[in-house]
């Protein structure tokens, strides 16, 4: 949108307060003015002031407040309507605290707050541990307040961190510079999803002040039109971070399609930016429909309605949050397995094995993705209904398969490089092994009857998602850091502390499956005696996970000021982004590229990527 | 260098175009969602207290209103701003006419709103309202606007967006009429 040239008028500089600050000005004064109008509108459920249906459009006030607050007033409502902005953007370290659209910035700042968001998120799930290290409630008031602390570390998990870090965060950052492209198709849009993520997360993190609510981040029918006030949020909070996700996907598929440089043919693309196409599709199919439902959640709770009471079916809920919730799952891990095969190739300095299987696999998983969701549901289902769902989960693992054919295909007899990266990746896929192992069991009837709703269930999810996705996110951090900041971090600390998560990783997780196994349910904040030990395991790894996280963040943020200058291409890679300066100048390359050759064969069938290469970049 | 450049600009209006296209297209997902939603609640049943000549004058009127905007369209085509203009006005108008319509219509009540019925009727024509008033904000930003910003044939992609936009959330709606009052 206005994208047209204006008649330029005369440009005055004039000095505002920081955008995060305006942002949070004009979002209190949008909350106040539509909460007010609505009670004024309809006083009869006005009174008190703040009610569901006030604080509803209330919340629509403050988001719109809180966009245009951090910049997109000048950087599109004013050029809509054919204005020009009056207000300069930030070119200095001030721009990554507004409304910004060049695609680097966007990623750092998407980088930033899916961090946020998972030290946020991290530090509610140490709360749930700490409660549930002793099997009677103590460190919770009431078990409602636990289940809050549950559905928030869910939700900010799921909608914010492993949805977003790899495709909004990297996905922005890296896949312009991987292709070849100097900008996005629409970055002014991708500028506006970016600071949907912070309203998102505090509007669920904030949630409880409206009441505590206790469906987890699933927010299930009709148990969500029971619970108290804040289940509101929990809907409105979701919605930001989907529609966050939405915005990144169409704008990295269209960039995808349209912007490659000359010679980025679909045989050449790189494989994570095969990753993030695939997954973004997925977006693109889901969310809709995952934002509808809640909409329906929504106007069902405020109306109210009778859509998932016992007037009407509560089994439609279920069937259209699976619907989406499953693709969801590889929504996440997807872009790690894309992840695994763009850095052992790098690693090893070995060409792919099977590349073209690998992205077959990629797409199947996306594919089949659709046709698993109902084995969530096995409990509410007949056995001949069950088949089908058991059926394409298991086949799902054959597509997933490739991934780990195509790894270690390139890592047989190679000369594999043990660097922070590389070493993360390995433990990566040992974790989603387990997570995938754990998941065919799960997709039989009789082992997902048995152990249904209990903590064997959030092992294996755990191991999917943390093993898989989280462990590739900070190996993707390490190798692309030198990229993205010019600065090396210390081998020593990184291996160290990758030893750290990956021991209390496994630690947390495999006793969790046995905890699970002897029969201790999810969604309780006590349990029997005798599970008293395990799960005080379970807690202790979980503290030393948590620990190891927050170092992690620590050593890169302390690369990133004060490591030493890095080469600009550390590791010998040949795909598109180590073909510029680290970091990157602003339009990415100095000339357009021009790729003649594959990115992932190496060795002596090894030929220039490109046609004009520029001056050899520098190398360890 | 020119040519490159001229190259670069058409690849990228391309990718815009088939970008929006791309959205227009997801933005179905949700009505599917609801279209599938009343036939799990309501099956083939419509209230016999709907009012048939108020749903087929909003049905017309948002075919009058998009008739404006496509020809509004073909108007910048045919670098006549003029009668762009005026059409995207009139558009607005039948738009604002057909949101009158909606709110007479919700506020009598034809439907009653407790029945499962009601529920899917109220439920489906709210969010697709919700389209239309998006529609309207960006076709009056898009009316205000066409008096700075140089539109020409050569340089009109915000009308066609937005007039892309608009015939999607009418004929949304049209279905929706027709799903509503007549199936």
């Amino acid at each position: 949108m206005a994208q047209n040239v204006v008649t330029p008028t005369a440009v005055k500089k004039v000095r505002i307060m920081p955008p995060m600050l305006r942002g949070f000005l004009w979002a209190g004064i949008g909350f106040l003015l539509l909460n007010s109008l609505t009670a004024s509108i309809r006083p009869d459920v006005g009174h008190p002031f703040f009610t569901e249906v006030s604080v509803t459009m209330g919340w629509i006030g403050g988001v719109i407040g809180w966009l245009l607050g951090v910049g997109a007033y000048e950087g599109m409502i004013l050029p809509l309507f054919g204005v020009t902005p009056r207000i300069q953007p930030a070119t200095d370290w001030r721009k990554y605290f507004a409304f910004a659209t060049e695609h680097k910035v966007v990623g750092m700042q998407y980088l930033t707050s899916s961090g946020c968001a998972f030290i946020l998120a991290g530090a509610v799930a140490m709360a749930m541990r700490i409660e549930l290290a002793s099997s009677t409630l103590y460190f919770f008031a009431y078990s409602d307040r636990y289940l809050s602390a549950v559905g928030i570390h869910g939700t900010i998990m799921m909608f914010a961190v492993a949805t977003v870090a790899l495709v909004g965060g990297l996905g922005n950052y890296m896949v312009p510079l991987m292709i070849g492209a100097k900008t996005t198709v629409f970055p002014r849009l991708s500028g506006l999803g970016q600071w949907l993520i912070p309203a998102g997360v505090l509007t669920v993190a904030l949630s409880p002040l409206l009441g505590y609510w206790t469906t987890g981040w699933r927010g299930y029918e009709p148990l969500g039109s029971q619970d108290a006030s804040g289940i509101i949020f929990y809907y409105l909070g979701v919605a930001a971070l989907t529609m966050s996700s939405l915005i990144v996907s169409l704008n990295l598929v269209a960039t995808i399609v349209f912007n490659r440089a000359p010679g980025v043919t679909w045989a050449r693309l790189p494989m994570y930016v095969w990753g993030v196409l695939t997954v973004s599709i997925l977006n693109l199919i889901w969310l809709p429909e995952i934002q509808m439902a809640f909409v329906l959640r929504l106007l069902d709770r405020l109306v109210p309605l009778n859509l998932y009471n016992a007037m009407g079916q509560p089994l439609s809920d279920l069937e259209l949050f699976w619907l989406f919730g499953h693709p969801e799952v590889y929504i996440v891990v997807v872009p790690a397995f894309a992840l695994w095969n763009e850095i052992i190739p790098v690693m090893a300095q070995k060409t792919l094995f099977a590349r073209s299987w690998a992205v077959i696999g990629l797409i199947f998983v996306m594919m089949l993705s659709g046709l698993v969701w109902a084995h969530h549901m096995f409990t509410n289902m007949r056995n001949s209904e069950m088949f089908p769902f058991s059926f394409f989960t298991e086949m799902i693992s054959i597509p997933t398969g490739f991934a780990f054919m195509a790894a270690i295909g390139t890592l047989w007899k190679s000369r594999y490089r043990l660097t922070t990266p590389g070493l993360l990746i390995l433990m990566s896929m040992f974790n989603f092994l387990h997570g995938g192992i754990s998941g065919v069991y799960l997709a039989d009837p009789p082992v997902n009857l048995q152990v249904h709703d209990t903590m064997f269930v959030v092992a294996h999810f755990h191991y999917t998602i943390i093993g898989g996705m989280v462990f590739t996110w900070i190996a993707a951090m390490y190798y692309w850091l030198p990229k993205i900041t010019g600065r090396m971090f210390s081998e020593f600390w990184g291996k160290l502390l990758s030893i750290w998560i990956f021991v209390a990783f496994n630690a947390t997780f495999s006793t969790m499956f046995l905890v699970g196994l002897e029969g201790m349910n999810r969604w309780v904040p006590t349990y029997p005696p005798y599970l008293h030990p395990l799960n005080l395991a379970v807690s202790i790894g979980a503290w030393a996970l948590g620990t190891g996280f927050v170092l992690h963040a620590v050593h890169i943020v302390w690369a990133w000021r004060k490591g030493p200058k890095a080469p600009d291409n550390p590791w010998g890679g040949r795909t598109l982004e180590w073909q510029t300066s680290s970091p990157p100048p602003d339009h990415n390359f100095e000339s357009e590229p021009e790729v003649v050759g594959s990115f992932y064969v190496y060795g002596e069938h090894a030929e220039p990527v490109l046609a004009h290469p520029p001056a050899a970049p520098e190398t360890t | 260098m020119q040519q490159e450049a001229v190259l670069d600009k058409e690849r990228h209006m391309a990718a815009l175009q088939w970008g929006f296209r791309l959205f227009l297209g997801v933005q179905l997902i949700p009505f599917i969602v609801m279209f599938t939603m009343r036939y799990e609640l309501a099956s083939w049943y419509v209230a016999p207290t709907v009012n048939q000549w108020m749903g087929a004058a909003e049905a017309v009127i948002m075919l009058l209103s998009l008739w404006c905007a496509y020809d509004g369209l073909q108007a910048i085509r045919n670098d006549d701003l003029y009668k762009m203009q005026h059409r995207t006005k009139t558009a607005v108008g039948f738009g604002l006419l057909y949101m009158a319509l909606v709110i007479y219509e919700w506020s009598q009540r034809f439907v009653p709103a407790g029945t499962r019925f009601g529920e899917i009727f109220y439920t489906t024509i709210g969010v697709s309202a919700f389209y239309t008033l998006a529609g309207l904000f960006v076709m009056t930003a898009i009316a205000i606007r066409s008096g700075r910003a140089h539109f020409s044939r050569h340089n009109y992609w915000d009308v066609q967006a937005v007039t892309w936009y608009w015939v999607f959330q009418g004929v949304v709606a049209v279905i929706a009429y027709m799903y509503l009052y007549w199936i």
